[in-house]
């Protein structure tokens, strides 16, 4: 493999006993204990899984089988976050970076986790008393306090990852879409995008999320339209809706929790829309679009 | 798409009379619908079946725009309105005072009259409320 | 179609709402045009749109959206057509407590070009209550046919929903606008 990549990337890449590398890559069938002993030091993983397997939980995935020039960009991705590594450390630290075994991402996990098993009419349940969340395993509904049901939809709840239970919710517990829970588990999660999102692939909408249920603000409004008409990579994402990029990674966080995201390929192959779409270009019907958003209270 | 037992067998079966001798007396008719407000046929004469419901749907759209376009220009309420082209005439008159409302299209050549026509017509619209209010 | 006006069609089946809809957002209580309903088995209320529902709204400069609802039943499919020619956009409202929802669903979305000719939000009313279709069926219904049209749950007696619906479409006929230019 090292031979097929001689001389096609920017870096050259040498094959090293586990404790001296920079890199590891393993598959799902791998030696665990290297892996596990991996996954405490800062050190990146590129997991390798099947189609059939559930996308592991790491920033850099390749999907067996994959071509050359798949993990060539992996590559490239992990040098260039060695890099940013390097600089932040020069610098001040990520304000909010991800990491794995927090409670917020484990909780996430779980509920992903759930999407891909089979429902048996279970509850699974997460959390403490006041803060209690149980969720149906056929991604129903979820069942919370009233004030837990408010908080979630504001900031990312302290959840552990979501366990069977035989407890039924307590009275007084509402029962709501787990779509919503799904929602803005992904949407707080992190301002840089999720590890359940292939920060390799080319995104675009399976079906729109429910903005009736969740109150989708015009930026989430205009990202879901842009990924209605064509699959975009994260940055060319960011770069043609002009919105902030923790914005866009908060998007892509919570479709993909809401199973609502298609995510395919490796964004380098070109597999993205044409550059056609400009948002906000002063077009035919620009003029009119702003003045009726004014007149109906609609800015933002 | 038609709706017959909803406006009455009775009803329904005199007012079919009216029309065909409405048609038999008055020059240039080819076809005439009996339609409800909402666009159901109630009777029919000399059309297709699908032309029918096509007909009483589209006149009873007409006839809700022009009492819309009267109620606009304040004249209150518009009793009939008239399409005239080269070939043809199509009249589409309420019947006054019929319960469900209901309104009459017809369809002529250009062989006959117009005021004759409208004349016809318009007794024939009586007849038919007569029919609808007993 | 002029510079400085469009128009928006709301459509969908008798009692979806259509009429609610455009008095909530329209500067003047619309135009309507409904009719004794003598249909009661096909929907329970009392007047039916034979015509057509008209709104406004004025906009600065003297230009102006135009709000133009169709009447629901197939046999008014003819003025569907009217009325949707040169829409810049549509909005299709279903009542997911009606049996033949999903049929409706693909008879408006279908008639109206499936979101090719002019970009098509979906509102479903009544998705929550008992007896009627959950959102995710009219999802569902749609991607089976290789479609994916904003679909959410809305109840139009709210103005902040009818506004959820017309702010999505302005969303999608931005980049429609754009990608057509450009083009």
């Amino acid at each position: 493999m090292l031979k097929i990549l001689d001389g096609r990337g920017g870096l050259s890449w040498a094959l090293a006993p586990p404790d001296q590398a920079d890199v590891l890559i393993a598959g799902t069938h791998g030696d665990d204990l290297v892996a596990r002993h991996w996954a405490k030091t800062d050190k990146p993983l590129i997991a390798v899984y099947e189609a059939s397997a559930a996308r592991p939980l790491t920033p850099y995935t390749l999907h067996h089988p994959f071509r050359v020039m798949q993990l060539l960009g992996v590559l490239e991705d992990v040098d260039q976050a060695l890099g940013d590594t390097l600089h932040d450390a020069a610098r001040t630290p990520r304000a909010e970076s991800i990491r794995i075994g927090s409670a917020g991402i484990d909780f996430a996990e779980s509920l992903r986790l759930l999407a891909r098993s089979s429902a048996g009419g279970n509850l699974h349940a997460a959390g403490d008393a006041a803060t209690r969340v149980y969720v149906r395993d056929d991604l129903s509904v979820y069942y919370a306090g009233a004030e837990t049901a408010r908080r979630l939809t504001r900031e990312a709840l302290p959840l552990a990852a979501l366990r069977l239970t035989a407890d039924t919710p307590p009275p007084g517990f509402v029962c709501r879409p787990v779509l919503e829970l799904a929602w803005f588990t992904g949407w707080h999660a992190a301002d840089t995008l999720a590890p359940w999102v292939d920060r390799g692939a080319t995104h675009r909408l399976r079906r729109w999320p429910d903005f009736g249920l969740l109150r989708g603000t015009r930026n989430q409004l205009a990202l879901a339209a842009l990924l209605t008409h064509a699959s975009y990579s994260r940055a060319r994402l960011v770069e043609v809706s002009r919105q902030p990029a923790a914005n866009v990674d908060r998007f892509l966080n919570a479709c993909a929790l809401s199973g609502v995201l298609a995510s395919t390929g490796d964004a380098a192959r070109g597999a993205e829309g044409a550059g056609a779409f400009i948002a906000n270009s002063a077009a035919r019907f620009g003029g009119l679009i702003r003045g009726l958003r004014a007149r109906l209270g609609l800015t933002t | 798409m038609s709706a017959v037992p909803r406006f009455g067998r009775v009803a329904t079966g005199v007012a079919q009379k009216h029309l065909e001798s409405f048609a038999q007396m008055t020059p240039g008719v080819m076809s005439a619908v009996l339609l409800s407000a909402d666009g159901f046929e109630v009777a029919s004469l000399q059309v297709g079946r699908g032309g029918a419901a096509r007909l009483a749907a589209m006149g009873s759209s007409l006839s809700a725009i022009g009492s819309a376009i009267a109620k606009e220009a304040g004249i209150v309420e518009c009793s009939r309105m008239i399409i005239e082209s080269d070939s043809g005439t199509v009249v589409i008159m309420n019947i006054p005072d019929a319960r469900p409302p209901l309104s009459l299209a017809i369809v002529a050549g250009d062989g006959g009259v117009l005021g004759q026509l409208l004349w016809a017509a318009k007794n024939c619209c009586i007849a038919i409320a007569r029919a609808f209010r007993e | 179609m002029s510079e400085h006006e469009f128009k928006i069609v709301f459509t969908g089946p008798m009692g979806a709402g259509k009429t609610t809809a455009i008095a909530a957002i329209s500067d003047e209580p619309p135009v309507s045009t409904d009719v004794v309903n003598t249909d009661r088995a096909a929907f329970d209320k009392p007047e039916t749109t034979a015509g057509l529902d008209y709104g406004r709204i004025a906009l600065d400069g003297g230009a102006s959206v135009r709000l133009y609802g169709t009447p629901g039943q197939l046999r008014y499919r003819f003025l569907w057509d009217i009325l949707g020619s040169n829409a810049a956009g549509v909005i299709v409202l279903i009542d997911a407590a009606q049996a033949d929802a999903l049929v409706q669903l693909d008879a408006f979305v279908d008639a109206f070009g499936g979101g090719r000719r002019a970009p098509i939000v979906v509102g479903i009313g009544r998705s929550g209550q008992s007896g009627a279709l959950p959102l995710d069926a009219f999802a569902q219904r749609l991607e089976s046919h290789g479609l994916t049209l904003p679909v959410f749950g809305v109840d139009v007696r709210r103005r902040d929903d009818v506004l959820l619906l017309v702010d999505t479409l302005l969303c999608l006929l931005e980049l429609d606008d754009a990608s057509r230019r450009t083009a």
